[in-house]
């Protein structure tokens, strides 16, 4: 009995670690280096490893201050979006001095909301996208990631912080 | 004896609710998933892939929960027992609709964010300036607002008049504010203007609007006996998909069309590699579909081209939402040309570029007051 107990507490510790070690190249690549990324760093590397049925193209940062109401932003951001009728998009935001991780937050949940208002409407097929979007908050950076897989979007995410 | 039989009623309600328990999750599995709900108009949870990770950081079982919600047999059932009961216990509107009289289901008031007011209204002044037309804007108030006859008693004010001012004075001298209140209002004594379970206006609605609107463009509006109706009947709309009231009674759509004239249909999605072309302005293969409206102009897409040759002259081009797909049906009987664009699917192509290609010389934007307020895709107006 007790032997079996340490066996089975030995196979919990080992799956602990394989949790820990989620994020793989993505993961190794971010330590390996000691510059902080971008945002447009964060972007690139979110649009290079996640599935996306729409065409993204890069959008001006003032897009994004406005797609997202960031009055007075004047913070590293950058934008993705679709160039056609999908949801799909990524948004990076790095905080400023009027806009903490907080207020960021709520721009983008505010966002999700009114885009799943939207869809709702007049392509309700897309709004599983929205529904389960990916808000990732950081210690200085918000980011949001509406894709066809966004189960890889959230661990490529976290893989990167 | 008394005893024995509470005793017995006891087992059988167990003995019911643990058969309950076990039948519901037979039909879980061996059922087929639904993927959509046409009443509902939503795409359903399907059953979740159980992984490790997905177990510990507990997304399986949420999961689990949306699934067995939106696949629970008899879903539609207790969603509208859920509904109806709401609106007993006095939550009507809680959900974003409000059940009114005559069996009319209304969008709650919109809500007044002026600052994102604001900045719609900058990006379409600003890209006035960019062009050389004459400039409209016409913003269909909301029904909860003209028909405030059909609402119940108690009910959030709607702020619409508050809005169609600030709109009006913050456009002036850019754009041309066509009020078309005063004319719905008059129409409203003797037409249906507005869907019962749909947000949209009806036909005789936007009639309303084109004859308001031809005052302020110049053209002869057609009289409303030139027109040739057909009826539609059966069409459950926004509203209704969104109350889960599932005994309100269906709206009738109206189509209609003036013989005189020679319509061509041109419809572009950019990014797609397909146009399509009609000689009609109803595409009434949307009338089997589980959203009906489509069946004017098939719909929102990125650019749609109308051409009556049966008129000589006159290009407008509408800067749209959905409102506009009905309206546009009766404009094209009074332009040579109308042109629509959809900001959502019309994002990396230039608006102005195709004011020069076309020689728009008329351009209208015409948005529900919703949408002027909340839509963020204004941004890609250029």
């Amino acid at each position: 009995m007790k032997k079996t107990a340490c066996l089975l507490l030995a196979a919990m510790f080992l799956f602990l670690f394989f949790g820990c070690g989620k994020g793989g190249a993505d993961s190794a690549d971010a330590t390996a280096s000691d510059a902080p990324l971008t945002a447009r760093d964060i972007a690139d590397r979110i649009f290079a490893g996640v599935k996306f049925d729409d065409t993204l193209t890069a959008a001006p940062e003032s897009s994004a201050m406005s797609v997202y109401r960031l009055t007075g932003y004047t913070g590293d951001c950058a934008y993705f979006v679709s160039t056609m009728a999908t949801p799909e998009e990524i948004a990076v935001f790095k905080t400023d001095e009027n806009h903490d991780v907080a207020k960021l937050k709520d721009a983008a949940q505010n966002r999700i909301e009114l885009q799943i208002d939207n869809y709702s409407s007049y392509a309700p097929k897309e709004v599983p996208k929205l529904e389960n979007a990916v808000i990732y908050t950081g210690e200085d950076v918000v980011v949001v990631c509406v894709s066809a897989d966004n189960k890889t979007a959230d661990s490529l995410i976290k893989g990167l912080f | 004896m008394d005893d024995r039989n509470s005793v017995k009623n006891n087992i059988a309600a167990a003995i019911a609710f643990c058969i309950f328990l076990a039948v519901v999750p037979l039909f879980l599995i061996f059922l087929p998933d639904k993927d959509f709900s046409g009443a509902e108009k939503r795409v359903l949870s399907q059953r979740p892939e159980l992984s490790l990770g997905s177990a510990l950081d507990g997304s399986f079982e949420s999961d689990v929960e949306k699934y067995i919600q939106d696949q629970i047999p008899l879903r539609n059932a207790f969603v509208g027992i859920g509904s109806y009961f709401d609106r007993l216990i006095g939550k009507n509107g809680a959900d974003g609709i409000i059940s009114g009289k005559d069996g009319y289901l209304f969008n709650t008031p919109v809500v007044f964010n002026k600052d994102s007011l604001d900045i719609n209204l900058s990006l379409l002044n600003n890209f006035s300036d960019n062009v050389k037309t004459d400039n409209y804007i016409m913003i269909v108030p909301s029904a909860g607002y003209m028909l405030e006859d059909k609402l119940p008693a108690v009910h959030e004010t709607y702020r619409d008049k508050e809005i169609l001012d600030y709109i009006s004075d913050s456009v002036l001298g850019k754009y041309a504010f066509v009020d078309i209140t005063d004319a719905l209002s008059r129409s409203s004594e003797t037409n249906q203007i507005f869907y019962r379970t749909d947000h949209h206006w009806t036909s005789a609605g936007a009639y309303a609007a084109y004859r308001e609107f031809a005052g302020h463009a110049g053209y002869d509006a057609l009289s409303e006996d030139m027109f040739v109706k057909e009826y539609i009947d059966g069409f459950h709309g926004t509203t209704y998909s969104k109350s889960a009231l599932w005994f309100k009674k269906p709206d009738r759509m109206e189509l209609w069309t003036y013989p005189e004239s020679d319509i061509t249909v041109k419809i572009t999605d950019i990014g797609s590699e397909k146009t399509t072309t009609s000689d009609s302005l109803f595409f009434k293969d949307g009338l089997e579909k589980y959203d009906m409206y489509p069946v004017y102009l098939d719909g929102n897409h990125s650019l749609t081209e109308i051409t009556n040759d049966s008129v000589k002259d006159g290009t407008l081009l509408i800067i749209k939402d959905s409102y506009a797909n009905t309206l546009a049906t009766l404009l094209a009987d009074s332009f040579h040309r109308v042109l629509m664009v959809d900001l959502r699917y019309y994002r990396t192509e230039s608006v102005s570029g195709l004011i020069e290609e076309y020689g728009v010389d008329k351009l209208l934007v015409l948005y529900g007051i919703d949408n002027i307020i909340n839509d963020t895709n204004l941004i890609w107006l250029k």
